[in-house]
């Protein structure tokens, strides 16, 4: 996976002192990590990009130290996969200084979830980010202040800027040097004397063995917040009376439920630090505003966001066909000189094939589509259309449904299905997530994006690529309401963040670029050219023969030549394989001297619809379970049966 | 149109009060009630989304879509099942932007 560099386990004998970036979504967090760590993690700006932490030592005044960006939260109350991630992590591991990021333009909201990190009891360091951000809207904070009131270090950066980052991480050093554990703002005097009561009657159960904090547990139990009761079963049935009676006693006195009397409590402390600290004056208007008339608009919107799909993929069309064409010629020109060098019978000339048919096949069919896709996507998301997408798209999503957010990792699986089955996370209810899933893996990732360009949109012209794509968006359509229907379930919907624009730096598009194409180069590219070999080796020894005939019953419903059942194989290692090895597998670059047109539709139909590849297979299994995962891909593979053999139908009444 | 409480009773709509979903563009608005559960209130409370708060209606959802509402400086695009449990008091008058 791109964004996780799991470093050894650093547990083993010295121990770095170990920071942990903890921040709402969108705060800034992955900028920052990867001005310090390099670019290992991936920024981007909508909610929920970081599903999973990742890990870098990074070097702070010399001393090697521990950096670990954790998912988005809210607060400790968990809402979705990626943030359960992050609370799990937050009270199990042993964690020197807490880097609270927050967005300084949103500061009374951050605040709410600096006072439960401070109930943790780990020492805290206050970043205030987007301090640029901050200005423009008119907010202007007494940092030194806000640092007497907190007892905390606050440093202010701009982390696209990487100003103030040293500083950061200068103090977060400091502070694992010399720990220093603030004291919790007080709550109104009643909330304030129920929480301590019962934080002493935990203490009285437990003995004070507890292992979580006691400020923390007792709020917690009095928010009534299942997630701590069962990590306590012990102490909650211990002292469920008392915990019943102070929950009784605040609802009674303020006139709400409990969880929302100590809600109200943090929101107001906030407010109040916020007030003192802070100063808000009238906010510039701006650019970002005037564009969201349009982007958002209730007709306009949808137009400009076909617009912004259509350009997006014929630039990527148009230059990778360009491209494509002047390669081949070239390595076609190779193969021939070649065969008569060698002599086209001969072992080695089969051998040597092979691996060219590879390398060309990443260099001239994959990159050059590749590239601006990959390109394009990142600069697509670091802008924050994402989410705006998700909006417009709710009301659609419902049709078959799912809700708006359910559309992020569908975009995302355009570019690959992999991070795309990660960003489910971020729906809350596992039906979503499943539903999401079926329709992340349905959608033609960037891999088999080369096989639908290259093959389809190279022999049979763009219209009938988009044709695939409209046809692609249909079928999942149509899976999604039959899957919601089959499993009913009232989820509450959309209840989706809006970042604000964020012109995307170059540095930042390119990294993001480069780490996705690096996943290509460095363990897709090679596969490809020993699958080739393997592949030209097999047809030496006549093994394709075995594997052609256990797919005879596959490729005889679709009308394909027999020939091209074992490249189905190697689609399920990855998807651009199954174009490659036909190439391999017919022995020609030019497959519409063997192929008819139609043949190749239906091919191409089939691979874009059967199967997760490996990768994928892996995150679905471990995202949704194994069996749903067995379900789904034999759904899927159903589904390419049923599509092809339509494909096929169709294609007698149009060739 | 139907409204449901977490009671799940369809209640008459003449003497409901008004609820998010019925938010006009540039309405300032006070947050009255939630109803939902446990999860979904903590969720919208961490989002700024609470009993109490004001909030402005910047894009109502059209053709059933989401509403996009603006509170403490952020914007939370809210889907209208969910909208048409959070009941809302208009407040009249132009108020100081957001503060
Ligand atoms: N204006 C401004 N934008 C920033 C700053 N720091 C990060 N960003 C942008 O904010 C967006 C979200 O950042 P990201 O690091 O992905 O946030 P995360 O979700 O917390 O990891 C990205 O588009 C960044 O380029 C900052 O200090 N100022």
């Amino acid at each position: 996976m791109a964004n996780s560099t799991k470093k050894n386990n650093t547990r083993a004998s010295i121990h770095y002192p170990r920071f942990v970036l903890v921040g709402q979504p969108n705060c800034g967090k992955s900028t920052i990590f990867n001005k310090v760590a390099g670019y290992h993690s991936i920024a981007t700006n909508f909610p929920g990009a970081t599903v999973e932490f990742t890990k870098s030592t990074v070097q702070v005044q010399n001393q090697t130290c521990e950096l670990v960006d954790l998912p988005g939260i809210y607060s400790l109350t968990a809402w979705d996969g990626a943030s359960e991630e992050t609370k799990k992590y937050l009270l199990e591991q042993k964690v020197d200084v807490i880097i609270n990021v927050v967005d300084a333009s949103l500061l009374s909201r951050s605040l709410e979830l600096t006072i439960q990190l401070l109930e943790l009891e780990t020492p805290v360091v206050l970043c205030l980010n987007m301090m640029d951000e901050a200005r423009r809207k008119g907010v202007s904070i007494d940092s030194v202040k806000l640092c007497q009131k907190l007892g905390i270090p606050v440093i202010e950066t701009i982390g696209v800027k990487g100003q103030g980052v040293d500083e950061l991480f200068a103090a977060s050093y400091a502070l694992s040097r010399n720990p220093v554990i603030a004291k919790c703002p007080k709550m109104s005097r009643h909330v304030e004397e129920t929480v301590q009561n019962l934080a002493a009657d935990l203490q009285k159960s437990t003995d004070g063995r507890a292992e979580l904090p006691l400020r923390l547990l007792s709020i917690k139990l009095l928010e009534g917040d299942p997630f701590f009761a069962k990590l306590v079963p012990d102490i909650v049935n211990n002292i469920s009376g008392s915990i019943e009676k102070a929950q009784k006693d605040l609802s009674e006195a303020h006139g709400e439920p409990s969880d929302a009397v100590i809600s109200a409590e943090r929101h107001s402390q906030a407010m109040a630090l916020f007030e003192q600290t802070c100063l808000v004056q009238h906010a510039e208007k701006s650019w970002k505003d005037l564009i969201d008339r349009w982007i958002m608009h209730p007709i306009a919107g949808y137009l400009i966001m076909l617009l912004v799909l259509y350009l997006f993929f014929k630039t990527v069309f148009s230059l990778g066909s360009s491209v494509e064409q002047w390669l081949f010629a070239g390595f076609d020109v190779w193969i021939e000189q070649l065969s008569a060098l060698i002599g086209s019978n001969s072992f080695i000339f089969h051998l040597a094939s092979g691996i060219v048919q590879g390398i060309a096949g990443g260099i001239a069919i994959v990159l050059p589509y590749l590239l601006p896709f990959l390109f394009g996507l990142a600069l697509i998301e670091d802008i924050g259309y994402l989410p705006r997408v998700a909006f417009l798209m709710d009301n659609v999503m419902h049709r078959i449904g799912l809700h708006g957010t359910a559309v992020i990792p569908g975009i995302l699986g355009y570019g690959c299905s992999v991070p795309a089955v990660m960003a489910t996370r971020i729906l809350t209810s596992p039906r979503d997530r499943f539903i999401s899933s079926v329709v992340a893996v349905l959608t033609p990732c960037s891999a088999r994006m080369t096989v639908i360009f290259g093959l389809v949109g190279y022999y049979l012209g763009a219209s009938a690529a988009l044709g695939i794509y409209i046809l692609n968006m249909f079928v999942i359509a149509v899976t999604g309401s039959i899957l919601a229907r089959l499993l009913p379930e009232d989820t509450p919907g959309m209840i989706l963040e809006i970042p604000s624009y964020q012109l995307p730096s170059l540095r930042t598009v390119l990294a993001k670029t480069w780490l996705r194409m690096r996943e290509f180069i460095v363990i897709a590219w090679p596969l490809l050219i020993l699958g080739s070999l393997v592949l030209s080796l097999a047809e030496w020894f006549s093994l394709d023969q075995t594997i052609n005939m256990i797919f005879r019953p596959i490729t005889y419903i679709l009308g394909l030549p027999a020939a091209v059942g074992s490249t189905l194989i190697f689609g399920v290692l990855r998807k651009e394989l199954s174009m490659l090895m036909l190439f391999q597998a017919l022995g020609t670059t030019d497959v519409a001297s063997v192929m008819t047109s139609g043949q190749l539709l239906v091919f191409t139909l089939f691979v874009v619809f059967y199967m997760p590849c490996a990768a994928t297979i892996g995150v679905l299994g471990k995202e949704i379970g194994w069996k749903n995962t067995l379900l789904a891909s034999l759904l899927t593979v159903f589904i390419a049966l049923v599509i092809g053999l339509l494909g096929r139908i169709l294609s007698i009444f149009i060739f | 149109m139907r409204f449901f409480c977490n009671k799940q009773v369809p209640l008459d709509p003449s003497h409901l009060p008004l609820t998010l979903a019925s938010g006009k563009e540039n309405q300032c608005a006070l947050i009255t009630a939630i109803c939902g559960g446990w999860g979904i209130r903590q969720h919208l409370n961490q989002l700024g989304i609470r009993v109490g708060a004001i909030i402005r209606v910047k894009r109502e959802g059209a053709f059933g879509g989401p509403v996009l509402v603006i509170v403490d400086h952020s914007e939370i695009a809210i889907g209208r099942q969910m909208a048409n449990k959070i009941q809302i008091q208009v407040i009249n008058g132009k108020l100081d932007k957001e503060k």
